[in-house]
C-alpha cells in the first residue's frame, strides 16, 4: 500500500560507503548523514557501512565519525543526537581486489537486513579513486550483492563521484564497467554542484517568475561569465591534480553544468530524464574548438608565489610533491557560444583558478546596456548595465544591479544591489548542505540532479577538443599569475579584447 | 548633524583571526548581533565599499567619528588599512565591528586591518577578499603622507578602487603631493579616478565666480583678465592651484613662467588669447585652511575692473565689484565636516573631468617653479 507521503521520499536502506575512512567521507558524507539524521530526513529504516583499507571496528568507525562530525558538520554536534545516530554506523575492513571482503560485506549486510527495516535496498557509494570504480562495480556483481534494476523488490543503486574519467575515451570505459553490471537508471553520477541550493534555483528562478524568460536569450543578454575561483591552492590533492588540471577538474564538470542549467530551455515537466535531455542538448550546442580557436580563446595559466589571505603562499611548481618544470595549468577561461536559436552570438566566458584573489562561485548574466539616449549619453561615463548575479558559494543567494536616482535635486544615476541572500531571507541554518540533498534524493530514487551517461560524454568530446590542441602544442612555461590575484593578463585580454571584462567578485 | 549620529551605536572592535575574516562577515550578515539588542531584525545597507588607509601619526584625529558619519550618509562596508608605528609588525592583525542606525535598523561592518610598515605588502591580497562584488570601491587616503605611488602594495590596493579620495589640505609639500597624485594618475589605465577633497570645498567658490562674470552680466570680462591673485590660509596653496587651473583650463590659457616673489607669494604668468595674465598665490600665515580671498581683474575700455571674493567668516563669499555697476551680493558657504565630503564624493564614484583638467594645470604650476 502507498504511503500517506506523496512526494517522493528516502526509502529504507543500507548505504555501503566504499572509501568510508577517506576524506570525502569525513569532510562531507559523515556530516551530511548526521544533518539529515538532525533534520529527521533519513527513513526509518537506514544504516551505515564503512567499507575501505583502514583497520577498524564498528567501535573505532563511530568515533572516527564522531571526531568528522565535530569538525565539519554544518550544524552543532550534539551528543544526545549522535548517540542515536551512531547506531546505525558499521565498518568492514576491506581490499578493494579482495573477493573475500565482498563475503565478509554480504554477509554484515545479511545480519542487517534480516533485521528487516532496510527492506533489502543498497546505495553503494563510491568515495574512491575512479580506478577503483570498475573494479568494485565487478567484484560486487561477483559477489552476487546487486539487485537487478526490473524485477527484484529491493534497489541496488551505486553512486559515483567525479572525476569520471580524463578523457572521452576513459570516461566511456569506466561507463560501460558500470553498465556491465548497474542499468542506467540505477547510477547516479554526483556533481555536488546541482545539490547547491542557488543552482536548483536557477531553474526556479528562470521559470517560476516571469520576468526573467522574457529577457533570456540573445536580444537582451550581452554575456554570460561563470566563475569557480578557488583560493585554495592543491593541498592534499596534489597527485590528482598534477594530472588532472583545471580544465578537467572544473569546466568538464562543475562548470558545465553550471552553463547548461542557465542556458536550458524550458522543460515542460519536471521529469528528471527531460531536464537531463535538455541539458544534453545544450553541451551538444557548444561550439566545438579548433585548435586556432583554442589558441586564441582558452587561455591556461599556473600560479606563482604570492599573497592568499595576507599569507605568503609559494607558486604552484614549488607545491610539495609537485614536478618543478610541471605545466599542469591551475587556471583556465576561455570564450565559448551556444550556438542555437536562444543563444545565437552570446559569448559564455568561463573561468576557473587555484590560489585565486577569493573563494567565489558565481553566475553572472549581463544584460544589454540601454541606448545611448536620456540618461546614458555620456559616452565617457556609460550607464552600468543591469547584472544578474546568482551566487554558488560563499553565501548562496541572488542579486541583481540597477541604476536608480540618487536623492536630490539633480540626476545622479547610481548602481544599487537589490540582494536576496539565503541565510539572511531563510535563517543561518536552512541552507543544507549539496551531498545532504543528493544523498536523499538517491534514497529517492530521483536522478534529476545527477549526470547521465550522454551528458557526461558530451562534456568530455567537448573538453577533449581543448586538450588535444594543448597536447600538441606543449608549451615549457605557462603563462603565471600571483596567487591571490584573479588570473593572468592574458585571460584579462581574452575577454577586453571583446570589449568587456571580467568582474570582480 | 550631531544628533544624526547620537542615534548610531558602534560596536567596539573584536579581534578575528584572518583566515575566519570570510566566515566572521558571513555571520554578522546573518546575526547581526545588533538584531538581538534591537529585538528586531536589523539589515545590511550597503552602497559601496571604502577602503580607508590611515597611520595614527599622519590621519584625522577622530576618524572613527568621521567614519560613521560617512557610512550613515553613503552605507559603505569599511576596510581600514592601519599603518602601526612598529614597522616589524609584518603580520596583519583584523578586528571586525559594525555600525548600526538605531533609528533605520541598517548597519554597517567595519573591517580594521593593522600592520606595520613592513607588512603593508600583505593589504592588497586581504582587501581583494573583503570587497563586496558590484559596489562601486573608493580608496580614501586619510593620511598627510604623499601618496606611495610608486610602491608595489599601494599600487596593487588602489587597483581595487575604481576612485582615489585624498585631502591636500593635509599636505606637508604641495609640490611633492601634486605630482604624487598626478604620478598615480598616469599610471592607471584610464579607468581610475582621482578625487581631493579640497576641489569639492572649492565648489561654492567656483560658482559663485562663474555667476559673478557671467557674460550676460559683465561682457567680455573672462576674455580679458589680466590679473588673479588668490590668498589661502596655511595648507590650502593646493586649493588655489585648483581654482587657477580651472580658470586656466576653461579660459584656454597656456602657462609660461612662475617663480616664488616673496616667501609667501608665488606668481606664475599665463598667456591668454587678448594677452598675459599674472597669477599671485599668497599664503597667509593665520586663517582657516582654506581659501579666504580672491580678486580677479581685468581690462574694459582701456581701464581695469574687479572682482572681489572674500570668505569673510568661512560661512559667507562675498563679491564686490569695481569699475562697474554691479551692487555687491553675498552667498552661503555650506558648512560641511570631512565625514560629509567623504560621504558626498562616495556617490561621485565616476570622476570629475573638470577636476582632472584643473590638476593638471595645477600640475604644471607646480613643475614650473623648479625651472
Ligand atoms: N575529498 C573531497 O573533498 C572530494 C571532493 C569531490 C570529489 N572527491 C572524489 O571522491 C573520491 C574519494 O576522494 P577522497 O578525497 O575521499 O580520497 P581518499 O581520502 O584518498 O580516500 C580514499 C578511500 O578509499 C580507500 N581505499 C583506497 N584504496 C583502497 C583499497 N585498495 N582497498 C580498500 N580501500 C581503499 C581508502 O581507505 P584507507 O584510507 O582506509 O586506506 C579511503 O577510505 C575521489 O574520486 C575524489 O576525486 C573528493
Amino acid at each position: 500500500m502507498a504511503g500517506l507521503e506523496k512526494a517522493l521520499v528516502p526509502q529504507p536502506c543500507t548505504l555501503i560507503i566504499f572509501g568510508g575512512s577517506g576524506d570525502l567521507s569525513r569532510r562531507k558524507l559523515l556530516p551530511a548523514l548526521y544533518n539529515l539524521a538532525l533534520d529527521g530526513h533519513l527513513p526509518a529504516g537506514f544504516e551505515v557501512i564503512g567499507f575501505a583499507r583502514s583497520e577498524m571496528d564498528d567501535a573505532k568507525y563511530r568515533s572516527f565519525a564522531c571526531e568528522a562530525v565535530q569538525k565539519f558538520s554544518r550544524r552543532p554536534y550534539d551528543a544526545a543526537h549522535w548517540a542515536e545516530f551512531e547506531r546505525a554506523l558499521h565498518y568492514q575492513t576491506a581490499s578493494f581486489d579482495d573477493p573475500k571482503s565482498y563475503q565478509a560485506l554480504k554477509s554484515r549486510l545479511d545480519e542487517i537486513e534480516a533485521r528487516g527495516a532496510t527492506l533489502g535496498n543498497r546505495i553503494f557509494y563510491l568515495a574512491i579513486p575512479p580506478s577503483f570504480i570498475g573494479l568494485c562495480a565487478r567484484q560486487l556483481k561477483e559477489a552476487g550483492l546487486v539487485h537487478p534494476a526490473k524485477g527484484a523488490e529491493q534497489f541496488s543503486r551505486i553512486i559515483v563521484e567525479k572525476p569520471l574519467g580524463h578523457d572521452l575515451e576513459s570516461a566511456r570505459k569506466i561507463n560501460d564497467e558500470l553498465a556491465h553490471v548497474f542499468d542506467e537508471s540505477q547510477i547516479y553520477r554526483i556533481d555536488h554542484y546541482l545539490g547547491k541550493e542557488t543552482v536548483q534555483n536557477i531553474l526556479v528562478m528562470r521559470f517560476g517568475n516571469s520576468i526573467f524568460e522574457p529577457l533570456w536569450d540573445e536580444k537582451h543578454i550581452d554575456h554570460v561569465q561563470i566563475t569557480v575561483a578557488e583560493e585554495e591552492g592543491v593541498g592534499t590533492r596534489a597527485g590528482y591534480y598534477e594530472e588532472a588540471g583545471a580544465l578537467r577538474d572544473i569546466v568538464q564538470n562543475h562548470i558545465l553544468q553550471l552553463l547548461c542549467m542557465v542556458a536550458m530551455e524550458p522543460p515542460y515537466v519536471m521529469d528528471p530524464e527531460v531536464i537531463r535531455s535538455h541539458k544534453l542538448e545544450v553541451l551538444r550546442c557548444l561550439r566545438p574548438f579548433t585548435p586556432q580557436d583554442v589558441e586564441r580563446y582558452v587561455v591556461r595559466a599556473q600560479y606563482s608565489a604570492g599573497f592568499c589571505r595576507g599569507l605568503p603562499v609559494v607558486g604552484y611548481r614549488q607545491e610539495k610533491c609537485l614536478k618543478i618544470d610541471s605545466t599542469t595549468e591551475t587556471y583556465v577561461a576561455l570564450r565559448t557560444f551556444v550556438d542555437n536559436w536562444r543563444w545565437a552570438g552570446v559569448p559564455f566566458y568561463l573561468r576557473t583558478g587555484k590560489r585565486m584573489a577569493k573563494r567565489a562561485t558565481e553566475i553572472t548574466v549581463q544584460f544589454k546596456n540601454v541606448p545611448r539616449v536620456l540618461f546614458n549619453v555620456d559616452a565617457t561615463n556609460p550607464l552600468e548595465p543591469n547584472v544578474l548575479a546568482i551566487r554558488i558559494q560563499p553565501d548562496e543567494g541572488i542579486s541583481l544591479r540597477i541604476s536608480a536616482k540618487l536623492t536630490g535635486a539633480r540626476v545622479r544615476i547610481y548602481p544599487v544591489k537589490m540582494d536576496f541572500r539565503y541565510g539572511t531571507t531563510f535563517g543561518a541554518d536552512a541552507t543544507p548542505e549539496a551531498y545532504e540533498r543528493l544523498i536523499l534524493d538517491v534514497m529517492a530514487g530521483d536522478p534529476t540532479l545527477f549526470m547521465r551517461r550522454d551528458e557526461v560524454e558530451a562534456a568530455w568530446q567537448w573538453i577533449d577538443l581543448v586538450q588535444e590542441a594543448w597536447q600538441q602544442k606543449a608549451p615549457e612555461r605557462l603563462p603565471e599569475y600571483a596567487a591571490g590575484t584573479w588570473g593572468p593578463p592574458e585571460a584579462d585580454r581574452l575577454i577586453e579584447s571583446d570589449g568587456r571584462r571580467w568582474r570582480t567578485l | 548633524m550631531s544628533s544624526e549620529v547620537h542615534h548610531y551605536i558602534s560596536h567596539p572592535p573584536r579581534p578575528v583571526p584572518l583566515e575566519a575574516l570570510e566566515d566572521e562577515l558571513i555571520k554578522l550578515w546573518r546575526h547581526p548581533e545588533q538584531a538581538q539588542e534591537l529585538g528586531t531584525h536589523a539589515v545590511r545597507a550597503c552602497m559601496a565599499n571604502l577602503i580607508v588607509f590611515y597611520s595614527p601619526a599622519h590621519g584625522p584625529a577622530d576618524l572613527d567619528k568621521t567614519l560613521i558619519e560617512t557610512v550613515q550618509r553613503h552605507p559603505s562596508r569599511l576596510i581600514i588599512l592601519q599603518e602601526e608605528a612598529d614597522s616589524g609588525s609584518i603580520h596583519p592583525e583584523a578586528l571586525v565591528s559594525t555600525h548600526l542606525d538605531q533609528s533605520h535598523q541598517v548597519f554597517c561592518e567595519q573591517i580594521t586591518l593593522r600592520a606595520g610598515q613592513n607588512g603593508l605588502e600583505r593589504f592588497p591580497s586581504l582587501v581583494t577578499g573583503l570587497l563586496l562584488e558590484d559596489l562601486p570601491t573608493s580608496l580614501w587616503w586619510a593620511s598627510s603622507k604623499p601618496l606611495p605611488h610608486s610602491q608595489i602594495w599601494f599600487l596593487e590596493t588602489s587597483r581595487l578602487a575604481s576612485q582615489l579620495i585624498y585631502d591636500s589640505f593635509t599636505w606637508q609639500d604641495a609640490r611633492q603631493g601634486i605630482r604624487a597624485v598626478t604620478q598615480w594618475l598616469s599610471s592607471t589605465e584610464g579607468d581610475q579616478t582621482a578625487a581631493d577633497l579640497a576641489w569639492r570645498r572649492l565648489k561654492p567658490w567656483r560658482r559663485v565666480i562663474a555667476q559673478a562674470l557671467d557674460p550676460a552680466l559683465v561682457p567680455s570680462a573672462l576674455e580679458s583678465i589680466v590679473r588673479v591673485s588668490i590668498k589661502h590660509g596655511p595648507h590650502a596653496l593646493p586649493q588655489a592651484w585648483l581654482l587657477a587651473g580651472w580658470m586656466a583650463h576653461l579660459l584656454g590659457w597656456q602657462l609660461k613662467s612662475g617663480k616664488v616673489a616673496l616667501g609667501v607669494e608665488i606668481v606664475w604668468q599665463f598667456e591668454s588669447k587678448t594677452g598675459s595674465v599674472s597669477v599671485a598665490c599668497c599664503r597667509l600665515t593665520e586663517g582657516e585652511y582654506a581659501l579666504l580671498e580672491t580678486a580677479i581683474a581685468w581690462q574694459r575700455g582701456g581701464r581695469t575692473c574687479q572682482a572681489r571674493f572674500r570668505a569673510d567668516d568661512s560661512t559667507r563669499i562675498t563679491v564686490d565689484y569695481e569699475g562697474v555697476e554691479l551692487k555687491p551680493r553675498s552667498v552661503v558657504l555650506p558648512q560641511r565636516t570631512l565625514g560629509a565630503l567623504v560621504a558626498r564624493q562616495l556617490s561621485d564614484f565616476s570622476g570629475d573631468p573638470l577636476f582632472e583638467q584643473a590638476l593638471g594645470v595645477a600640475r604644471e604650476m607646480a613643475d614650473a617653479l623648479e625651472q
